[in-house]
């Protein structure tokens, strides 16, 4: 008898949701054989068995969520094996994370019909695809096939009634242990005038609950700046001259590098509020948001600070690539220390970020406006190119005067651009 | 619109392809008799015996005949009387029609076309057969198989303008069936597939005779409200699936009409291609229907019991939608 567990995929993982088994219990499984689908923080992952041996039972069904460490299966014939220890990053335990040899009970899914496993529930192909693309648990649907399979008109019928069916009875979609969010339920109006409740998807969970998390905990405090970007322009075009487009450097690579330069001197913005105190990170890795049809990532570019602008702009396309095509490994998305947001392609103006937990900041990026300035002692009024850059920090680790200090240093390096190339 | 029956349009389509000097016919009966279904009645008297050739009982002489002056240039028809006869000469249709222009490098083409009937009625068990998957299985060949008079006509030229050996099918208990043709010369072009009915309940993919009989058995569920899409396949070899699969990812359900054996008959293939492209939208098992498998008997009661008929195609269609 062996338990496979959860397994650590990141330094803030605390558990993880079973996507589908890709086993079922009586099938051999082999050692480093994949056997379920987990998500993680935005991610989802293939588990593979570290023992071989017959998957005996199936503790967390698919849907459900389980701590890290918890056990989420058995195999006969096997020997005990724990979850694979996390791969080395900044370890950043924002929670404790579970003892990863004790069998933690899993997080049973608050609504008893979402137990029913996924696979087991016997349903059409079509049915299975578009219950998957509304988020519906099947075990929640009444089959009216033969032998009670569901078909395609039970999903369709549970999509048009779904709200009178979650006003009802067990809500459709497991409900999320989100900690303190206040309950949605009760507040929500009567599902009477056509409205309809869209289940959260994976990723907008994660969202959420990051999110509140951060909003909750993390005192934010905001400092904005414009920044007078002329001569970071002139230097782009310098630099992109002889480049082919793809080779091209973007001002948000100008900005992270500037960050990930202004981060070596500024170590209190590269830190985590961890329950010991404050840790200070040793790499300086610049998660970069990309925004996606079906919500936000934000992967890593790792020791920023180490490498040249160009080599930014490289692993920057090259994320951002992997991103679009939904490609991101978790590899790519843990590990972060500061994270840059740029919603200057929308003509946004400035704005204020929410931090990426367990960072202590984030850099909110405008769009470079062509406005009227004073300028030298003569008090010209010249066109400049101005950005307006924003941080959002976390009052427990830094306070106002060195989050201005920090802004001003990313200024100082954007306007004197050469300075972060040397 | 003129209105013909399926032998009024082959005897167009026939009239038509002996226009081109390099066409002649040779089959058993096609001359003095005017062939078993009567589609070459006249044609002796019209073309004489050097291009309506009445040949021996010998199948595979006949075949051999017709590749030898396609690959000499001419445009040859060979007439299998029924295709329980072709057995006689598949060495010749499978070893050497089919493979010549790929054996030789391309140099020959063999443009020929074998006209054969499917078909039964107290004919027995080796009268009564249907070898459309063992032709369509064969690389090298085309192999067709039309519905209505309007393409018996267009894909009989078709098939005469094809560079490459085609068996064109046709049914004993069609030749009577009617609909509108086309005057002149027009073309029905090999392997596309065409919707012979609209519904949006289910679909029925089917080719030749089965087709009419899947029409029925649609008017009849119209009846209850089931409104059965109905796919008519016209061509085997190549194979064009794409109207039948646009058809089943609307009604995600299917059943497949084949008039011959269901074990690696033709349907097996036509619903695993619906699996196969369309498994995402499936949301019944797909059901077939077929010649019950046994050799045919001669007995008219018995011989009911084996063959596709309007009611097992309703039973079908409602075993699919779980209707009883």
């Amino acid at each position: 008898m062996a338990d496979i567990t959860m397994p650590k995929m990141g330094f803030d993982m605390t558990e993880g949701t079973i996507v589908r088994w890709l086993k079922k219990v009586g099938d051999f499984v082999n050692k480093g054989e994949a056997v379920a689908e987990i998500e993680t923080d935005k991610v989802t992952i293939e588990i593979e068995s570290f023992v071989s041996g017959t998957l005996s039972e199936i503790v967390s069904p698919a849907g459900s969520r389980t701590p890290v460490g918890g056990v989420i299966a058995r195999t006969s014939d096997g020997a005990s094996v724990a979850a694979p220890a996390a791969p080395a990053v900044p370890a950043a335990p924002v929670a404790p994370a579970a003892p990863v040899a004790t069998p933690v009970a899993p997080v049973a899914p608050a609504a008893p019909m979402a137990t029913v496993a996924t696979s087991d529930v016997k349903a059409s192909p079509i049915a299975k695809r578009m219950a998957r693309e509304h988020g519906l648990d099947l075990g929640t649907i009444h089959g009216s096939g033969p032998q009670g399979r569901i078909v395609r008109d039970d999903v369709s019928a549970a999509i048009a009634g779904r709200p009178a069916v979650a006003a009802s009875a067990a809500p459709v979609a497991p409900a999320a242990p989100v900690a303190p969010v206040a309950p949605v339920a009760p507040a929500l109006p009567s599902a009477a005038a056509g409205s309809t409740v869209v289940p959260l998807s994976n990723m907008r969970r994660t969202i959420t609950r990051r999110l509140t998390q951060s909003w909750q905990t993390a005192p934010h405090f905001y400092i904005t700046m414009d920044v007078d970007m002329d001569a970071a322009l002139t230097l782009r075009k310098q630099i992109n001259a002889p480049l082919s487009k793809e080779q091209q450097i973007s001002i948000n690579d100008m900005i992270v590098k500037a960050c990930a330069v202004a981060l070596v001197a500024y170590p209190n913005l590269n830190a985590s509020f961890v329950e010991e105190g404050i840790q200070l990170n040793s790499a300086i890795n610049v998660s970069i948001a990309v925004a996606l049809d079906s919500g936000l990532v934000a992967p890593v570019i790792t020791n920023a600070d180490s490498r040249s602008l160009g080599a930014v702009s490289r692993e920057s396309k090259r994320l951002i690539g992997l991103a679009r095509d939904g490609k991101l490994g978790a590899e790519n998305l843990q590990g972060g220390t500061f994270t840059v947001s740029n919603l200057g392609m929308y003509g946004v103006t400035e704005f204020d970020a929410i931090i990426t937990p367990p960072q202590c900041a984030i850099l909110a990026v405008g769009a470079v406006r062509r406005i009227p300035v004073f300028k030298g002692e003569s008090n010209d009024v010249v066109a400049a190119n101005i950005c307006s850059i924003t941080i959002s920090a976390d009052h427990r680790i830094t306070d106002g005067a060195e989050g201005a200090k920090f802004v001003g240093e990313i200024k100082r390096l954007l306007e004197n651009p050469l300075s972060m190339l040397i | 619109m003129p209105v013909l029956t399926v032998r009024e349009a082959l005897q167009q389509a026939l009239h038509e392809a002996m226009a081109d000097e390099r066409t002649f016919i040779i089959g058993e009966d096609i001359g003095h008799y005017g062939s078993t279904y009567g589609v070459t009645a006249g044609f002796l008297e019209k073309y004489g015996p050097e291009r309506i050739r009445d040949a021996p009982i010998a199948e595979a002489g006949i075949l051999g005949v017709a590749i030898g002056a396609a690959m000499a240039g001419m445009r040859p028809i060979a007439e299998i009387m029924s295709v329980n006869f072709s057995l006689l000469a598949f060495d010749m249709i499978i070893n050497h029609a089919a493979k010549i222009y790929s054996m030789f490098g391309g140099k020959f083409s063999v443009p020929l076309v074998m006209r054969t009937t499917n078909g039964w009625t107290q004919l027995s068990a080796t009268h009564s057969q249907s070898f459309d998957s063992m032709f369509a299985h064969i690389p090298g060949l085309k192999v067709v198989a039309p519905a209505t008079p309007a393409d018996m006509k267009g894909m009989f030229l078709a098939a005469m303008a094809d560079p490459d050996p085609v068996i064109f099918i046709e049914h004993t208990l069609m030749y009577g069936v009617k609909g509108e043709v086309p005057e002149g010369d027009y073309i029905v072009p090999i392997g596309k597939s065409v919707l012979a009915r609209e519904g949006r309940h289910i679909t029925v993919v089917t080719y030749s005779r089965m087709v009419h009989l899947s029409l029925q058995a649609a008017d009849i569920l119209a009846k209850e409200g089931i409104e059965v899409e109905i796919v008519d396949l016209r061509t085997l070899r190549p194979l064009d699936m794409s109207v039948a699969l646009e058809s089943f990812k609307k009604t995600n359900r299917a059943v497949v009409v084949t008039e011959d054996w269901q074990s690696y008959g033709t349907s097996a293939e036509i619903a695993t291609r619906l699996y196969e492209h369309g498994f995402d939208y499936l949301d019944a098992p797909i059901q077939r229907v077929n010649f019950r498998e046994v050799p045919m008997p001669y007995a008219k009661n018995l011989e009911q019991q084996v063959v596709v008929t309007t009611d097992r195609i309703v039973a079908a269609i409602k075993k699919v939608l779980n209707r009883s």
